[in-house]
């Protein structure tokens, strides 16, 4: 006479499942033994939120595979291979069901699965497999890099930024389509070289570069909205006053009235008043934009 | 902008923070961190990982950039307790000071496992008190860099498996740290021993070890060693080395299961090691007498082998169960006078793994099925062109054997196909 326990999900339905098999959760387990429950459909064990009827059965699924005393560790394996062969949506219900149900070894099953498929991926392939909705602005995205800028490539890099947050600052009107899609190349870079200040909105500490007038001089046309070299020289002393130590790799500047963030230490800088002429610069456009192209198809891969 | 995903809803970020956090510990920490920019919610997710995963390949184009992202994860690591840090740094010689500065952050958070494979580094003496260590892995690099040198006795009271490569003065280093690790349980040490004046390794003292693979590796002119193995505990024992050093067993009374890979064994070694239940050998030098093994279940061959030499082994294992060689080679061989006796009473299982299908070895077949009497299963895998393989398996069924239940399995050549690895199975 096999004997049966009552299990009841979160929309009430209720259900006679093989005790052996249900025992195999801990939850369920406990829910049995120390407050026996289950033992009738009145006294049906009342499931967590998260398991509804459908993630039930792939757990119980497993339950009835792996509560077998004799199976090898080879079948157990391939056992696991093919039960984690679902879709993104179905193991995430998996793993939070697993999760409340404290069955350990299927929450670490399928975490691992999930983290195969976020593994190695850009973020857009991760966005689309998981279907997260992409909240973050544009600009927030485009946060320059905070390294210090031996690497030649990071310095085109940059300076392809400031082209763009140029670009994005023109064309905030107008919302081209362009510009989107120039950023999705972008954003793929941004990848991994962009790191989240975890003080940043209210961050208040400026390092200044070695002395570099230039530099002074760029910071302060990047604070105001529009490149106005009259305000340079009170923003010049109120950056003084700000400094606290002199980190040659770092620098970080006081958000203020523009949503943008201006991070990183680059040393040339831009399009600003650089001086060239026309032709020398759009070949320097040109170039960056290859440049950035290349990086592209080596680092989303 | 802000939509809906397309296709259905979001339900990786509606999972509870903990969870999130252990799947984005499962992957190296670069991947974790690029999910920052996902969206909003997982901004600042990847700080609350328990395991730090640092490696130097793509997209790292320079050491500083590499540099500068550990940082910066170390820097904003959240995690109260974290369970491992790993640095794999193959290609890039990242400042000293930096790996020293991390592996002090890690054990400042109370990190569990530690695995170091860097090509440079200074230990800082921080880690050899750690209370919290529990596995430890580190490579010296085979350099002479003082790596290991602390002033203050080590005391690791938490930790249960030391895996190390000990270059710079491994007799005062290498024990150095073992005497400071009251319930190791685990140790994997390799040597290289150059110059050292030591000529005794003396392994005792440490109840509580069960498991111990020494590797020592061969450098000109060292003077022999002597191994000493006191370990009343020690269940399973591997041995690597290519010194010729004279291995001393004093007392192994727990051991279960030995794997020994040494051109030079001797007689007084393998007495010490007979009550083995499991035993795996690579290829060495004729020992004309064994010892008998009464216990031995499971005998594997390593390398290649003489068919006589694996006879004379069949001979000194009455109760074995189960065979497995590599690699058969030689010349004709003679067979025996009398067939072994675990050949009549409990060999039940015979594999090669590499079967060239070579005369000696389908001579060698030929005797083992003709007399084995309990014999059950036979596998061959074959490492041969595939034209070969059907001539072969045919000739081999065709063999008469001495047991009725004996199948023989036949797992294919990887010559079949350009796409690998072709597993075919015949079933008699």
């Amino acid at each position: 006479m096999k004997s049966f326990v009552w299990l009841e999900t979160a929309d009430g339905l209720i259900q006679q499942v093989e005790e052996e098999v249900a025992m195999f959760c801990p939850m369920i387990c406990r829910e049995v033994i120390h407050k026996s429950m289950g033992s009738s459909k009145n006294h049906a064990i009342k499931l967590p939120e998260r398991v509804t009827p459908a993630v039930l059965g792939l757990i119980l699924d497993y339950c009835r595979f792996h509560q077998v005393a004799g199976r090898s560790n080879k079948e157990r394996k391939t056992f696991d291979e093919k039960f984690i062969r679902l879709d993104a949506n179905k193991l995430c219900d998996l793993v939070s069901a697993a999760d409340s149900l404290q069955l350990r070894p299927l929450v670490d099953l399928t975490s691992c699965a999930i983290a195969r498929m976020i593994s190695g991926k850009t973020a857009e392939e991760i966005r689309e497999t998981f279907h997260i909705a992409d909240d973050l602005t544009e600009e927030e995205k485009l946060e320059p890099i905070k390294i210090k800028t031996d690497d030649s490539r990071v310095r085109l890099l940059n300076r392809l930024y400031a082209r763009k947050r140029k670009q994005l600052k023109a064309r905030e009107k107008s919302k081209d389509v362009e510009v989107e899609e120039e950023r999705v190349e972008d954003r793929s870079v941004d990848d991994l070289l962009s790191f989240i200040n975890s003080g940043d909105e209210d961050s208040k500490g400026v390092k200044l570069a070695k002395n570099k007038k230039k530099n002074r001089r760029k910071k302060n046309l990047r604070k105001d909205p529009s490149p106005n070299i009259e305000n340079k020289n009170p923003s010049y002393k109120e950056m003084d006053s700000l400094s606290s130590s002199h980190n040659s790799e770092i620098e970080d500047l006081p958000n203020q009235s523009i949503s943008l963030k201006f991070l990183g230490y680059v040393s040339t800088e831009s399009d600003f008043d650089d001086g060239l002429d026309p032709a020398l610069k759009e070949q320097l456009d040109r170039e960056v934009e290859d440049f950035a192209q290349r990086l592209n198809s080596v680092w989303s891969k | 902008m802000s939509s809906i995903g397309e296709n259905g809803d979001d339900r990786l970020s509606g999972l509870p923070e903990d969870t999130i956090s252990h799947i984005l510990s499962l992957m190296p920490t670069k991947y974790a961190v690029r999910t920052s920019i996902l969206s909003k919610r997982w901004r600042y997710s990847w700080m609350f990982v328990t395991n730090l995963d640092f490696d130097d390949i793509h997209p790292f184009h320079s050491k500083i950039v590499l540099s500068k992202f550990v940082d910066r994860v170390m820097e904003n690591c959240k995690s109260p307790q974290l369970r491992s840090l790993r640095l794999h740094f193959s290609s890039k010689r990242v400042k000293r000071a930096s790996i020293s500065s991390w592996i002090d952050k890690a054990v400042r958070l109370n990190v569990s496992e530690l695995d170091i494979q860097v090509l440079i580094f200074k230990l800082p003496l921080s880690l050899f008190t750690c209370k919290t260590l529990t596995k430890l892995r580190i490579d010296d690099g085979n350099l002479n860099s003082r790596v290991w040198e602390c002033p203050c006795p080590v005391n690791l009271p938490c930790l249960k498996t030391l895996d190390i490569a000990v270059h710079d003065n491994p007799f005062v280093n290498a024990f150095g740290l073992i005497r400071g690790c009251p319930i190791l349980e685990s140790l994997s040490l390799e040597v290289s021993i150059d110059k050292e004046e030591e000529r005794y390794y003396i392994f005792n003292n440490i109840p509580t070890l069960k498991r111990l693979k020494l590797i020592l590796e061969r450098v000109f002119f060292s003077v022999t060693k002597q191994v000493v193995l006191n370990l009343p505990n020690l269940e399973y024992l591997f041995v690597g080395d290519s010194l010729g050093s004279v291995f001393v067993v004093e007392d192994l009374p727990s051991l279960v299961e030995a794997s020994v890979s040494s051109y030079h064994m001797c007689l007084e070694f393998l007495k010490g090691i007979s009550g083995v239940k499991s035993l795996t050998i690579d290829t060495f030098t004729f020992i004309p007498a064994l010892p008998i093994f009464p216990n031995i279940k499971h005998l594997r061959f390593t390398s290649f082998w003489y068919s006589g030499r694996v006879l004379q082994f069949l001979e000194s294992c009455p109760e074995l169960k189960h065979l497995c060689i590599e690699e058969l080679t030689g010349e004709h061989w003679i067979e025996p006078n009398l067939v072994p006796a675990c050949m009549l009473t409990t060999l039940t299982t015979i594999k090669i793994s590499s079967c060239k299908g070579r005369e000696p070895e389908i001579e060698f077949l030929e005797y083992m099925l003709r007399n084995a009497k309990v014999l059950r299963a036979v596998t061959i895998s074959w490492e041969i062109y595939q034209i070969e393989e059907k001539r072969l398996c045919a000739k081999v069924l065709e063999l008469p054997r001495a047991s009725r239940y004996c199948d023989i399995h036949f797992i294919g050549s990887r010559y079949h196909s350009a796409s690998g690895y072709l597993d075919f199975e015949i079933h008699v």
